[in-house]
């Protein structure tokens, strides 16, 4: 027997009556799965658990709600959104103490924290992409979609996630393969430029887009009639301007995303160099020459060319590549490194992703933008830095607690303090520097250096060195107490 | 980065869309006033077309802010294909001209800006053509939702990018022949 079609309002009931029921039974089960995982599992800092609680008191809400509460006409609206939250928890999963480098997340975190506010909160996991990412904001994001539902209590909501003491929180991921490979995890930097960047993008690429769009529209419009093919097919008479204008305003939102990916990415790149110095150059070096150099942004996901990037960034650190007679800079122990970074530099001198850009005008378009603003941007993004990392981290400028390091390294001692009487710890950035160095001596003086134990040894050097430099930091002055008390007690 | 922060925008701009094409159509079906927040999504969703139409803006209108401009270069690819789409009802609705697609939708963003206020040179909108607009307002706004989530299926793991045609693949309207 044939049923008749569903008359609109029939079929609106059904769906209803199904996502109500089943968008409840996921939010509640949401619910469970973030309240346990901040009950059973072991972090490196609290910041895992902050965004568990996040997405549990955020579900818990949800599904109260879509019992009865929500509008029928936004119920796939709360399934857009649950679909977008659920994924989340994954981050608090994958940031087990087992799954860390654990005993650097501290260090990076108090970084990281310094270059934004105390109330900033950073989950690090390994991804097994290979790559380095960072992702967020989840506080900002959640809050924006909630204020879009009128009927959603918002104010409640800030005051079950603690917004007062919780302001943000990112994800910042590392290649699992490279777990103990502290070095690289320079790249971190980049990541943490995101941050910074992600504020100018919200306050100021909008307006210089705004500025240039027309221009940027007149040379896109006068390249697509230009380039349109002879034997068009025939157009629906709705739409004969429209079709064109269609076309235009895809290569004017792919030229905008070109540029604004691409302008993120090396300002992102500006930051790391800006924190880390040398150490963000090797660590994107040594990243980049597994790859492509030169690849068009078209093809990959709208990212500069890495040989773009990589001039870019040792624009910023000529001073640490030239030799000082005067103070006899660079002292041998990070000849080895200097002499790497400036084979890096000549690998830069060819224009192969300046052609390839030129290629096509999406690309074209966008990059004249970028030159046009970068400078300005530039200055603008690094200003917005605390004062405590307002002065570039340059290795000429650190080279003898730098050499003490390197020295204790080599003696297979960790690289956690400048010197043992002067109590005083050695700074992230610091104990990155003199791996690197080390690192570089090593491969350059000792042809058979390089082998599984060689690097395992040095990494773990080196993570001790961070977790000993961030105790020391944390705790120094009062274990510098205790001591003296000892001392004072002794007869 | 994975920007949480655009998946935010675009999650809103759709919610916003959705709660004024509802209130559209409930000026088609002649059922009641509209409260202040209907009237703020019509508003804002009217000066958010208006923005992405190209055909509908005057050399001598005030510039764009820069958050709606860089909204609407993200989202006006979006707008032309959902009108490609809705040809057929664009037809029903009497509409068989180029001319008169565009003098419909300038007619609807007047209308949406002011609410139930017509201004100046714009016209009543007819019960139909309310639930014209109410349609264009829900395909854009479900087609902002489709981006965000997929519709409920895996994105490929990998795509093969031709950098040559990055417009390819997308529906325009070509006739078939």
């Amino acid at each position: 027997m044939n049923s008749p079609p569903f008359s609109p309002s029939e079929e609106g009931i059904w769906n209803e009556q199904i996502r109500r029921r089943e968008l409840h039974r996921c939010a509640e089960t949401l619910v469970g799965l973030a309240e346990n995982v901040q009950l059973a599992e072991d972090f490196a800092s609290e910041a895992p658990k902050i965004l568990a609680k996040l997405i549990a008191e955020t579900a818990k809400m949800l599904a109260d709600l879509v019992k009865e509460i929500v509008p029928a006409q936004d119920l796939g609206q709360i399934n857009a959104l649950l679909v977008f939250i659920t994924p989340h928890l994954r981050y608090v999963e994958r940031a087990r103490v087992s799954q860390t480098p654990w005993s650097i997340v501290p260090s990076a975190e108090q970084l990281f924290k310094l270059g934004t506010n105390s109330k900033c909160h950073f989950v690090i996991r390994p991804s097994w992409a290979y790559n380095y990412s960072i992702i967020g904001e989840f506080v900002g994001a959640y809050q924006n979609c909630l204020s879009a539902l009128s009927w959603f209590p918002i104010a409640e909501w800030k005051e079950k996630v603690d917004l007062k003491n919780c302001a943000s929180i990112y994800c910042i991921s590392f290649p699992r393969i490279e777990r103990s490979n502290c070095l690289l995890h320079a790249n971190w930097g980049h990541e943490f430029g995101h941050i910074l960047v992600g504020k100018w993008v919200i306050d100021e690429f909008a307006k210089a887009w705004a500025s240039d769009e027309a221009a940027i529209k007149k040379q896109i419009e006068d390249h697509v009639k230009k380039n349109l093919p002879r034997n068009l097919p025939p157009v629906d008479s709705l739409f004969r301007e429209m079709v064109i204008q269609d076309i235009v305003a895809k290569e004017m939102r792919a030229t905008m995303e070109v540029a604004q990916q691409g302008l993120v990415e090396l300002l992102c790149d500006r930051v790391s160099v800006h924190i880390f110095g040398p150490s963000a150059i090797a660590a994107s070096l040594e990243f980049a020459a597994r790859f492509v150099l030169d690849v068009s942004p078209l093809q990959s996901s709208n990212y500069p060319p890495w040989r773009y990037r990589l001039r870019k960034m040792l624009q910023r650190c000529k001073s640490d590549l030239l030799e000082n007679r005067d103070t006899g800079y660079p002292k041998p122990e990070i000849n080895a490194f200097i002499e790497w970074l400036r084979i890096g530099q000549r690998l830069t001198e060819a224009k192969r992703d300046l052609e390839v850009i030129e290629l096509h005008s999406t690309t074209k378009e966008a990059y004249n933008f970028i030159d046009k603003h970068w400078e300005e941007v530039a200055e603008k993004v690094i200003s917005m830095l605390p004062p405590e990392l307002s002065k570039p981290y340059l290795l000429c400028e650190h080279e003898k607690a730098v050499v003490e390091l390197i020295k204790r390294l080599q003696r297979g001692i960790p690289p956690n303090e400048i010197s043992h009487l002067s109590r005083e710890p050695a700074s992230f950035q610091e104990i990155m520097s003199s791996a690197w160095a080390y690192k570089m001596g090593q491969i350059a003086n000792k042809p058979s250096w390089g082998g599984a134990d060689d690097f395992g040894l040095l990494f773990r050097l080196v993570l001790k060195g961070c977790e000993n430099s961030f105790v020391h930091s944390k705790w120094g002055k009062e274990i510098a107490k205790i001591d003296e008390h000892t001392v004072q007690e002794k007869p | 980065m994975e920007d949480l922060g655009l998946i935010a925008e675009l999650f809103k701009t759709s919610s916003t869309l959705v709660r004024a094409a509802a209130s559209l159509e409930k000026l088609g079906n002649r059922k009641g006033e509209f409260d202040p927040s209907e009237k703020e999504a019509l508003s804002w969703s009217g000066k958010f077309l208006l923005a992405m139409d190209w055909n509908a803006q005057k050399p001598s209108d005030p510039p764009v802010s820069g958050g709606l401009a860089l909204q609407a270069t993200s989202v006006r690819p979006t707008f032309y294909s959902c009108l490609f789409r809705m040809a057929p009802q664009i037809r029903s609705a009497g509409m068989q001209s180029e001319k008169e697609l565009i003098s419909f939708l300038i007619n609807l963003y007047k209308y949406l800006i002011s609410p139930g206020m017509p201004s100046k040179g714009s016209k009543e909108l007819s019960s139909e053509n309310s639930k014209l607009g109410a349609s264009l307002l829900r395909e854009i706004a479900e087609s902002i939702l489709v981006q965000i989530n997929n519709n409920g299926l895996p994105r490929p793991f990998t795509t093969l990018k031709d950098e040559w045609k990055p417009t390819a693949n997308e529906l325009t309207p070509f006739l078939a022949f």
